[in-house]
């Protein structure tokens, strides 16, 4: 076997004319030879050696001579140049080539369209496409990525190769890998195994190969594959083999312009049917062909490598340059410009700074010199000494031992600084204004300021005088700074005196003789009195006769012995007007120890006097109707206990109610309630008065009032028949017609009573009983008055009790969910309905009918309801995570009070991203009835939590009053068909058609419709047949512990 | 030897000019996005772009949900930029009062999504009274009222199914449909096992299309560059898919979870527009995109699948298309 040389495009000119002449002359004699009958010739690039190839593609001459018996079939096969020539010069009629061949033919030979792309088959894989290999030796640690490629060796067949090749050498330059620049290759021409071999031996650090050469010699037994190592090896899990590169379409079958059509139309029929030729397909080692892919990427690539047919570069003008990069060059030459302007100002910028700093220089010289001059007088001056300049910066500092102290930073570290660097803000502002100041007028005194220093404050005053200096010299000032720190103090006192003294407070100064010297303007506002007025004065004349002599007696007794008396005198203004005050008078001592003066501080308390009156007032009375309140009531009760104790009557409370209080405030206002209650409150208070016992009324708040009636009979039933008689008459005046401003109005009350003896209960016991009384007389009918009764207490008792648990149940968790699974059309589960159940430490399961009520009349069952969500969002958040429950739907039933809190939406937003779970998942059950209570309110809250994602179904559907309009205006998602409907529907004919309906209806508001309490396959049957597509109930199965419901449902299908 | 001078010239010409602009201008400016998409041929441009780094991450960052809804509920809440949606599900969350922008047509059905029923039947209308199985809240469902829109019949007229698309094969063979919204490659295994095509996408042109929505106030300068590669991404990829099919199927098979016979087969029935379709459809005041979605407005208002009009402002911006090139 003979190897090609490595192909190249120089082809002498000899050549040229040689392949010239052949094709002119083979046209000549076509049509002698085509109707001779001659053998079909096929034309076949060699990728491995000549004689492989042709044993290997020997069969398909078999199988086209089987599919046309009458004509006769050759395989050749060529190398690259071989083929081109022979193309070239029509000696073959059909080629089977590469892509980058087939398009150097096509350039040349006007080749036709390509009519079948190669299959390939490796292990039963079929491929249509492939691509390149780039490998090295597995035991080279130092080549990992294709980036190692650079400065190496790389074996490869020819540069015109496009598998073993030209698509490596694209998907480096891609990478930015120019192959001719920074590799070494060497062109080993065809087989491509000579390039496996040459890597293996070491003759090269890379091999380039197309995809399955490898995997092919290693079939054959060759090579060990292990010992070689793929680089850039793409992750493609269905192509059979390794692979370094994009792939391209594989080889093409075309014919020559020459063949009539109908020899290629059979010839390509009979490549395209090769695949059912078992027999050819499996000793060619090939798929078969396919219909022709695009080749235009191949294309692509050879143009970007400038590989042949497209090896000339196109050319272009200056022109073309402008044109294309207009913009870019137009922001080049602006940013030219621009750093050539800022060069130049750099420069002159430079330039100037080096000017200052010679100047500079020179100046720092003549100072120092002016300095050691004056160095002499300075050092006799005792104030602090500074020279500054007009900016502060510090030239010299002059210290002696007796002042050293009062510098507030070292003296060596200040030369060169200034005063802003050195001293406080305000301090440094103030030095500058004084250098300023002696700048415009050549002297500055009396600036001051102080600094903290070690030992305390220091107040300094400065002198400042202008130094004459030349004209190029900077203006430099001489600083004497004195310690003032006395004079300051003295004056700072005085001061603080002055500003105390005129404070809110009346202030009144007397000598020893007890003679006004002087008093403030407090004092004239609040007494009255001009300051002209009083000085000369003796405070005598303020007196009031609120006090007597023993009053001031002690007071002076006090100021003689202790030195100050305080406390609270009446004092008479000059208007008369006699006010309280609170005094403190003080005796102020002077040096020789003796009193000098009298100072008396006095403040008004006339206001305060006044309040506390009021705050006693309302402790113990009504604001709205001025009767005592509950606390009053409960002092008289307590005294009413121990005169009936004492005296052995009877007494009794009646609590009051006003029927239909609520729906009068809200349909006419508050101030209409507040006028009934005054009404009311008068009503009664001059009713009693008129009754032949002793009644005291009070309110308790609200529209509820109590009578204590007291000294009743001894006697049990006359004393009840005193109190029916009192509540008659209460009965009948409050039902007189009401005038409320405009309105007139009819009321009635209910009475509860409650009859005392020798004090049996507490007061609040008592109140207790009449107000359970008073519960049960409106329950009655309202308009009437009950006695209290024992058994009324048991009932409130066990009702407490339960309220009790149930909050123990909330704090101690004793709830539980149980679900019940919701099932679609076929079965699966969709998700469930939790429902609560209480689990009762003593008393077992208790039902929701028997604590819900009470939850909702308490309050609770915000607490419980809050539970419930949480714990049913705990349970999405943990399906969420497994394949077979993450999709399934909780639905969770919200009571009325809950629903209609002001937060509820907020408090579902927050429990759902705490729980960071899917709100789709959430299902809310509301009942009709809760729904129509506040439907614009209701709507709003919806349409928060459906934008949230939260969806809603309406439980018991069918039992309210639902009416369409309404159910249209709702973001619902699922009505749910009550289980009553559900139970006869095998034999009810009306619940039947209450089902249709509902369904119909639901289909055409677009919800969804779920049956509840489906317990037999007869009633799935219907509702089946009806449209409904989901259900629950206890055919499925009833409500179980979430432990039940995972072993039964957590299970794949 | 004077050409070689010349492209000297413009090598060292295009250094300058990036050193000069790069820097002063893209990190200014220049904010990422996050997109949401999930698993649907449609989209796989984005995803193939993203794994051939020809979506820089530094730009984009794409999120892969599991279903439409999932980026819908990612939208709302502020997580994503954007998200790939079927216009009719763009239409939803601007009702709910999410403001969306259309910026990007990846593909139209036509022929994708289908009507297959057990019977042959001659006229759309025979389905009446027929258990017709739909995928609720998705694209089957929007399909399903238009063929009843077209067939003049109400949903009360048939007996609608809800089903997932996972369990379309099963209902089929348990006998538990007579007919099926549903689409490829369940569509294809239902004809198979005797199913006949009754109604498919085609018949209503432009309306199940899959779009790039971003939220309208992303749309601005700083998030520009972002969204401009994000959609030059995507052209890129689709580009080379449409070149190389065969390299591109085997590089997409493993996330679209088919083996590689079936990629290219996948996108049946799915029109994926170029550049400058996507122009054609998008852009002006009468264009196809803006005319389906007001005919989707209207039916999707009538089957109470939108609760409330939408005047469909700023609904399309083809601001962030590559320039029209035709």
């Amino acid at each position: 076997v003979t190897f090609p040389k490595p192909y190249t495009y120089n082809l002498t000119l000899i050549q040229r004319i040689i392949i010239l002449v052949v094709s002119v002359l083979y046209i000549a004699i076509q049509p002698i030879v085509t109707h001779a009958a001659e053998p079909i010739k096929i034309g076949i690039l060699a990728y491995r050696s000549k004689a492989q190839t042709l044993k290997q593609w020997q069969p398909l001459a078999v199988a086209l001579k089987k599919n046309m018996p009458e004509r006769d079939f050759v395989i050749e096969v060529f190398t690259n140049k071989e083929l081109l020539i022979a193309a070239n010069s029509r000696q073959t009629d059909f080629i089977l080539t590469n892509p980058s061949s087939y398009i150097n033919l096509a350039q040349s030979s006007g080749v036709s369209a390509p009519l079948a792309t190669l299959a390939t088959n490796t292990n039963g894989q079929l491929a249509t496409v492939f691509g390149g290999v780039i490998f090295s030796l597995a035991s080279q640690t130092n080549i990992n990525k294709l980036t190692d490629l650079k400065g190496k060796t790389i074996a490869i067949s020819n540069t015109d190769s496009l598998g073993g090749y030209q698509i490596q050498a694209y998907t480096l330059s891609h990478m930015g890998i120019s192959i001719a620049n920074s590799t070494k290759r060497i062109s080993l021409g065809m087989p491509q195994d000579k390039v496996v071999y040459t890597v293996l031996a070491g003759g090269a650090e890379i091999g380039f190969v197309r995809t399955g050469v490898l995997e092919a010699m290693a079939q054959e037994g060759k090579i060990d594959i292990k010992q070689l190592k793929v680089l850039n090896r793409q992750s493609l899990p269905d192509f059979p083999v390794q692979v370094s590169t994009r792939l391209f379409p594989e080889w093409i079958f075309a014919s020559m312009p020459h063949i009539e059509e109908n020899t290629a139309r059979h010839v390509a029929a009979t490549l395209f049917q090769l695949e059912e030729n078992t027999e050819a397909v499996n000793a060619i080692g090939i798929h078969g062909f396919v219909v022709p892919a695009d080749y235009s990427q191949v294309t692509d690539l050879l143009k970007e490598l400038r590989a042949p047919p497209y090896e000339h570069p196109p050319s272009f003008t200056l022109h073309d340059v402008v044109e294309r990069y207009r913009g870019q060059l137009l922001i080049v030459l602006l940013g030219l410009a621009a750093i050539l302007t800022l060069s130049f100002r750099l420069l002159n910028t430079k330039r100037k700074l080096l000017a200052e700093q010679g100047i500079s220089l020179l100046q720092k010289q003549h100072l120092q010199i002016s300095q050691a001059s004056l160095q002499a007088t300075i050092d006799a001056i005792p104030d602090l000494m500074f020279e500054l300049g007009l900016d502060g910066e510090y030239y010299s500092v002059t210290t002696n031992s007796n002042n050293q102290h009062l510098l507030y930073a070292p003296e060596k570290t200040l030369i060169g600084l200034r005063v802003s660097e050195v001293l406080p803000e305000d301090a440094a502002n103030i030095v500058l204004a004084a250098l300023h100041e002696a700048d415009q007028t050549g002297y500055s005194q009396g600036w001051q300021f102080a600094l903290d220093l070690a030992n305390g404050k220091s107040w300094y005053e400065l002198s400042v005088a202008k130094k004459i200096s030349s004209k190029n010299q900077q203006q430099r000032f001489v600083v004497l700074s004195r310690d003032i720190t006395q004079r300051k103090t003295a004056e700072e006192d005085q001061r603080i005196a002055a500003i105390v003294f005129e404070s809110q407070e009346a202030m009144v100064v007397a000598d020893k003789n007890n003679v006004i010297v002087r008093v403030n303007s407090a004092f004239t506002h609040i007494l009255g009195y001009s300051a002209q007025e009083v000085i000369g004065q003796t405070p005598r004349l303020f007196k009031s006769d609120r006090q007597d002599t023993h009053f001031y007696q002690n007071m002076w007794e006090q100021i003689t012995t202790h030195g100050q008396w305080h406390g609270e005198i009446w004092n008479k203004c000059k208007n008369n007007d006699i006010i309280p005050m609170h005094a403190i008078i003080t005796a102020v001592k002077g040096a020789d120890g003796l009193v000098a003066y009298y100072v008396a501080t006095l403040t008004d308390i006339t206001e305060r006097k006044r309040s506390a009156d009021e705050i006693e007032h309302l402790a113990f009375y009504d604001a709205l109707t001025n009767l005592p309140n509950r606390r009053m009531l409960l002092d008289r009760l307590k005294l009413a206990f121990a005169s009936s104790k004492r005296n052995h009557r009877d007494g009794a409370l009646l609590f009051l109610d006003l029927d239909n209080f609520k729906t009068l405030n809200d349909s006419l206002g508050h101030a209409i309630g507040d006028l009934l209650l005054q009404q009311v409150a008068s009503r009664l208070t001059n009713c009693l008065r008129e009754s032949d016992t002793i009644a005291r009324v009070a309110r308790l708040g609200g529209d509820e009032f109590v009578v204590m009636l007291e000294d009743l009979s001894g006697d049990t039933n006359e004393a009840a028949a005193q109190v029916q008689r009192v509540a008659q008459k209460i009965l009948t005046n409050l039902s007189q017609p009401f005038t409320l401003d405009s309105y007139q109005y009819l009321n009635s009350v209910s009475i509860g009573a409650a009859l005392f003896s020798e004090h049996e209960h507490s007061p609040d016991d008592l109140l207790q009983h009449a107000d359970i009384a008073m519960y049960q007389a409106k329950k009655a009918g309202r308009n009437n008055m009950l006695f209290f009764n024992p058994n009324m207490q048991d009932a409130i008792n066990a009702r407490t009790d339960l309220e009790r648990e149930l909050r123990k149940a909330v704090d101690t968790q004793q709830f539980q969910l149980y679900y019940q699974v919701q099932v679609d059309y076929l079965g699966d589960t969709m998700g469930a309905e939790a429902l609560i159940r209480w689990n009762h430490p003593e008393r077992g399961m208790i039902s929701p009918y028997q604590f819900i009520p009470l939850a909702e009349e308490t309050g609770l069952i915000l607490a419980i309801g809050q539970w419930v969500l949480n714990t049913a969002c705990e349970q999405l958040k943990a399906w969420q995570n497994n394949e077979i429950t993450r999709d399934w739907t909780i639905s969770v039933n919200v009571s009325a009070k809950q629903f209609h809190q002001a937060d509820f939406a907020t408090t579902v937003f927050s429990t759902i991203q705490r729980h960071t779970i899917n709100p789709r998942l959430l299902k809310i059950e509301l009942t009709e009835s809760m729904l129509l209570e506040k439907i614009d309110e209701t709507i709003i809250t919806m349409n928060r939590l459906r934008s949230m994602g939260i969806n809603f179904s309406l439980d018991d559907f069918g039992t309210g009053y639902s009416s369409l309009q309404y159910l249209k205006r709702l973001p619902l998602n699922q009505l749910k068909i009550d289980q009553s409907f559900i139970r006869d529907i095998a034999s009810d004919h009306s619940d039947q058609a209450i089902v249709r309906t509902i369904i119909a209806m639901a289909q055409s508001l677009n919800l969804e419709v779920i049956a509840e309490g489906v317990e037999t396959d007869k009633q799935l049957g219907y509702l089946r047949n009806y449209g409904c597509n989901h259900f629950q109930g206890y055919l499925f199965s009833k409500p179980i512990t979430i432990e039940a419901f995972e072993k039964q449902y957590k299970k794949p299908e | 030897m004077k050409q070689f001078n010349r492209r000297q010239f413009i090598t060292s010409l295009s250094g300058l000019v990036l050193t000069q602009i790069l820097p002063s201008c893209t990190w200014l400016d220049s904010k990422p996005i996050t997109i949401a998409a999930h698993n649907w041929p449609g989209y796989e441009s984005l995803f193939f772009a993203n794994r051939e780094t020809w979506l820089d991450r530094n730009q984009v960052n794409l999120v892969e949900t599991t279903s439409a809804s999932e980026s819908m509920q990612r939208l709302s809440e502020g997580k994503v930029s954007g998200a790939a949606l079927t216009l009719d599900e763009v239409l939803k969350a601007r009702a709910h009062g999410l403001p969306l922008t259309i910026v990007m047509i990846f593909d139209i059905s036509a022929g994708a999504d289908m009507l297959i029923s057990r019977a042959r039947f001659k006229k759309i209308t025979e389905i009446k009274g027929k258990r017709v199985g739909f995928e609720k809240g998705a694209v089957g469902e929007l399909l399903l009222n238009e063929i009843l829109n077209l067939a003049e019949l109400k949903k009360t007229d048939i007996k609608p199914i809800e089903l997932t698309i996972d369990k379309h094969l099963q209902a089929w063979q348990n006998n538990q449909i007579d007919a099926v919204v549903t689409y490829e490659p369940v569509a294809s295994q239902l004809q198979s096992l005797g199913g006949f095509k009754l109604f498919d996408s085609r018949e209503i042109p432009n309306t199940i299309v899959d779009v790039l929505a971003i939220r309208s106030d992303v749309l601005n300068f700083s998030h520009a560059n972002a969204i401009r590669h994000l959609v030059a991404a995507h052209f890129h990829a689709l580009n080379y898919i449409n070149k190389n099919p065969q390299d591109a199927a085997y590089r997409m098979a493993t996330h679209l979870g088919l083996p590689v016979v079936d990629v290219l087969p996948a996108f049946k029935g799915l029109v994926l527009p170029d550049t400058n379709y996507n122009h054609r459809l998008m852009a002006g005041t009468s264009a196809e995109l803006l005319l389906s979605a007001k005919r989707l407005v209207k039916s999707m208002l009538k089957n109470g699948l939108l609760k409330k009009s939408d005047s469909l402002n700023t609904l399309i911006n083809t601001d962030y298309l590559p320039r029209d090139i035709s």
